[in-house]
């Protein structure tokens, strides 16, 4: 039985004072999952990262401590032998592949593994099957959706098969239903004797298949694996699924009429002939399976992807709204956050808000809470890029929250932020509501939203419906 | 940054080269319209040389990010190529191009030693730019047969041209990059 | 043919007549890479060569017309046309998965070189859709931004910056190593034909320009 052997980890970026953790010491057995589950920030990305050997080569940052596997120091391997030991899945897909589609990443991959032709040809197939992902293996990876991405990200890990494989949250964009399926899909490699290491803030499904929970110790800064009680409570938390009732539409205003509106990516169709109204001066979460064309749907009325039919704003066409008013009016918070910024530094995000507001429904103090409230007071100074997958998505929903539109499009929001924050992000969206902002929320992750949303709209079959519960 | 060309390098190199690719595409368009304007009074290449600039930029800008031999070259060519598998207008002569620019800033810094990123290399480079790309139209396009008030003209305002929108500007964007602290 | 070896054969017919004075030359090539893309190439595209051309062609035409030298002007418009119509054979059949694939094979280019280069140009659609986000995200926060923005290409070259290190890594993480020998899916072979095609092509090329 082989092990993988963490002792003392200790880690220090480039250009900072302190340690990000110290003295990480755990053991991963082979044939076990183990689950990372700790606030954001605390730094899961980069402890993976370390395994997996990216830094601190990439970082420049001081590594202390020893990493083995089976006994043997994983820095007295040859590079390559190490990547092949192990393998990471990235919290962000799209920046995991160099070539035009998933067919010619998998040649790539396997060509990188020095493999034949017959054995390229047998290993992409079988990974491809067991992922389902037959039908995007030649869509460019520059048209798949969030879900989709993952997914075949997934499927190209799969075919590696080297014996350790690191996830970063896998199933951040991906729906319930393919949650649970690759979920199973994990017990099965998990019962071939790999060990997987994985990281996710929705503990759901996890019951039988997570071994060990590793959670942050914030005293010592450091990871510690729980007792299996503890394990059992903490993943049994996320295990009652509570539905909500939410409102159906009356005939309160609509801020978009849609009429006969059609809508397609390339030659997929997404809706089709769907006349609805959608509510002014409330959040209404929309929800679906992926690929139906959500982020489509968000393109759409904000004027960026072409529909057939109407589509009116405010009783207006969206084609007679000049470009320039209308951005005034609505926002987008973006899937993918780094198309957000626009400035180098935090600080100088948060005061280019501060200053082009729009409406001014934070003054100075305020602002100054949310920071706090959202932890981004110790970031101030930081280049954005260096930020983790959590602080900046809650970044960029203060950022826009601060401008002050009247309609406010969120596109996975509360993607790889954690419970409690989860929390802070809806106590601010309540607040910008009660100011008269129209919200829309394309989430997968429903858990902890009961106290916003109040309409429920679930795109599924190509067409638009009002749900009762969610 | 270390001496040899890693990985990142070379993505970062022809990332910056095709986001200049897609300014010279960019360029081709403007191009056309100012050179239909000059084109009854017979001053198109004007049009040209008063753009150069736009089209020379990659192997500076290249320059005095990575500070290092070969990169001014290596970006004005796989700029070049990139630019031809886009649809750039020039056909093949864009790699021709493309090769001989590269070279003409490269000597710029050449000439320094690769010791000088400053005023100097701006002033280098520009001139390197500029002559050598001017001799080779003499003859590629034809400038040999103009008058030789025009030459001198086409001369002045390739010059400016390159000095301004070729040299200058990549200078000030690499400086802006390295304010920000993201060039290490 | 053999990717580099006909990018080889068009860059020496380029570079011979940037400097040579030969009209039936020009005009030869025009001709017969005309021909190639008729066979090759849709004729949205040939059009699209063609009549995109004929802007620079006027200038120079009417250039050399007042300013110059009457012979010249003709000579210099076939010069171009020659140029664009056999960039066009070359872009309309090759991609330039094609060429770095024959460069690496063939040619010994280290793979880091192909696959960098490629990993990035796959990138072309990503930047242009980021340039196009850049544009809007700052809309949303009352920033107008146009092509003309130095601060749209500062940050397109700062996301190249974040692309280039995340985009490293990810070729890694799929076992890409630095000069690691590496497998090939698809075996490129230069054949006999492929140098005979580039010699005979040449050594007409060289009888056209000096015995017309
Ligand atoms: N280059 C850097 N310099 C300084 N600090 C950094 C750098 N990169 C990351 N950090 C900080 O290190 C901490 C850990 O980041 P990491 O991405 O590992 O967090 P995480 O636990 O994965 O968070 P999330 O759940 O939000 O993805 C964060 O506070 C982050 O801001
Ligand atoms: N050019 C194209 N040709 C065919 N299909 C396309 C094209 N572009 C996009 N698609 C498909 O359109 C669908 C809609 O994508 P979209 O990003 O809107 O999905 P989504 O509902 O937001 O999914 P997710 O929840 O995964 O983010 C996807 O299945 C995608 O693969
Ligand atoms: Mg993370
Ligand atoms: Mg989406």
């Amino acid at each position: 039985m082989s092990t993988l052997q963490l002792t003392n980890i200790t880690y220090q970026f480039a250009e900072t004072t302190q340690a990000i953790f110290k003295d990480i010491n755990l053991t991963f057995p082979s044939g076990e999952m183990s689950l990372i589950h700790s606030p954001s920030g605390s730094g899961k990305s980069t402890l993976l990262k370390i395994i997996a050997g990216f830094y601190p080569e990439y970082d420049h940052g001081t590594l202390h401590g020893n990493i083995n596997f089976n006994q043997q120091d994983l820095s007295t391997y040859e590079e390559f032998e190490r990547r092949k030991l192990i393998t990471m899945m990235f919290q962000n897909p799209s920046q995991q592949f160099c070539m035009a589609n998933a067919y010619e990443e998998f040649i790539f991959t396997l060509e990188n593994l020095q493999l034949s032709h017959d054995e390229i040809n047998e290993r992409m197939q079988k990974a491809v099957t067991i992922t389902k992902i037959a039908s995007l293996l030649h869509q460019s990876f520059t048209t798949l959706s969030g879900g989709e991405k993952q997914r075949v990200a997934l499927a190209i890990i799969i075919a590696i098969d080297s014996p350790v494989i690191l996830l970063d949250e896998p199933f951040a964009n991906v729906d319930a239903a393919t949650r649970k399926q690759l979920i199973s899909l994990l017990m099965t490699l998990k019962q071939q004797g790999k060990i997987i290491i994985g990281v996710d803030h929705d503990l759901s499904d996890y019951q039988s298949l997570c071994d060990q929970l590793i959670q942050w110790d914030s005293k010592k800064k450091t990871f510690v694996s729980c007792s299996s009680q503890q394990k059992q409570t903490t993943i049994a938390k996320y295990n009652q699924v509570a539905t909500k009732h939410c409102k159906m539409p009356d005939n309160s205003s609509a801020s978009y009429q849609l009429k006969n509106f059609s809508l397609a990516n390339g030659d997929k169709e997404l809706l089709n002939n769907c006349s609805i109204n959608l509510m002014d001066h409330a959040t209404t979460l929309i929800s679906g399976a992926n690929g139906c064309g959500k982020s489509t749907l968000f393109n759409a009325l904000l004027k960026q992807h072409s529909f057939s039919g109407e589509v009116k704003y405010q009783n207006r066409p969206l084609n007679k709204w000049r470009h320039r008013k209308y951005f005034q009016q609505v926002g987008l918070i973006f899937q993918d956050t780094n198309q957000q910024f626009i400035k180098i530094t935090v600080k100088d995000e948060i005061d280019l808000s501060k200053k082009h507001a729009f409406n001014d429904w934070f003054n100075e103090d305020k602002i100054n809470q949310w920071i706090d409230k959202l932890g981004l007071y110790p970031l101030l100074d930081r280049i954005i890029y260096t930020l983790s997958q959590g602080q900046k998505r809650r970044l960029q929903i203060l950022v826009m929250a601060i401008m002050g539109h009247p309609v406010l499009l969120l596109d996975e929001p509360f993607a790889g932020i954690n419970q409690d924050y989860i929390k802070v992000v809806v106590d601010l969206l309540n607040f910008t509501k009660q100011h008269g902002q129209t919200q829309f929320i394309i989430s997968h992750q429903t858990r902890g939203l009961g106290d916003l949303i109040d309409y429920h709209l679930a795109f599924d079959h190509q067409q638009l419906s009002y749900q009762e519960v969610f | 940054m270390k001496n040899t060309w890693t990985l990142r390098n070379i993505i970062l190199l022809t990332l910056i080269s095709i986001i200049c690719g897609v300014i010279f595409f960019a360029a081709g368009f403007l191009y056309n319209a100012v050179s239909l304007l000059l084109t009854p009074w017979g001053l198109a290449p004007f049009a040209n040389d008063a753009l150069l600039g736009l089209w020379v930029l990659a192997a500076p800008l290249a320059g005095f990010i990575f500070k290092r031999a070969g990169a001014p070259v290596l970006a004005s060519v796989i700029g070049s190529i990139v630019e031809m598998f886009l649809g750039g207008q020039w056909g093949i002569s864009t790699i021709i191009s493309g090769i001989e620019q590269g070279i003409a800033s490269e000597l710029g810094f050449t000439i320094t030693g690769y010791k000088h990123f400053d005023k100097l290399a701006v002033i280098t480079t520009t001139l390197s730019t500029t002559i050598i790309t001017f001799i080779w139209d003499l003859f590629r396009s034809g400038y040999n047969q103009y008058a030789p008030s025009l030459l001198v003209m086409l001369f002045i305002v390739r010059l400016l041209s390159i000095f301004i929108l070729g040299v200058l500007l990549p200078k000030l964007v690499a400086n802006m990059l390295e304010k920000s602290r993201v060039i290490k | 043919m053999n990717p580099v070896l006909k990018m080889l054969m068009i860059l020496i017919i380029a570079l011979e007549i940037s400097f040579t004075l030969s009209l039936t030359l020009n005009v030869v090539i025009i001709i017969v890479s005309l021909g190639y893309l008729l066979l090759h190439a849709r004729l949205t595209r040939i059009m699209y060569l063609v009549t995109i051309t004929i802007i620079p062609a006027l200038g120079i035409y009417f250039a050399q017309r007042i300013h110059g030298n009457y012979t010249y002007a003709i000579l210099l418009v076939s010069r171009l046309y020659a140029f664009v119509t056999l960039g066009g054979t070359y872009t309309c059949t090759t991609s330039i998965e094609d060429l770095s694939a024959s460069l690496e094979q063939n040619f010994h280019l280290p793979a880091k070189f192909a696959y960098g280069v490629m990993g990035a140009f796959h990138l072309v659609d990503t930047i242009k859709r980021e340039v196009k986000n850049i544009k809007l995200a700052a809309a949303m926060r009352n920033v107008h931004l146009t092509y003309l923005s130095p601060t749209l290409y500062f940050k397109a070259i700062l996301s190249a910056m974040n692309w280039s290190t995340l985009l490293a890594q990810g070729m890694n993480s799929h076992l890409f190593v630095e000069n690691n020998p590496r497998s090939h899916y698809q075996k490129i072979v230069i054949h006999y034909s492929d140098y005979a095609i580039l010699l005979i092509t040449l050594l007409l090329v060289q009888i056209i320009l000096f015995k017309f």
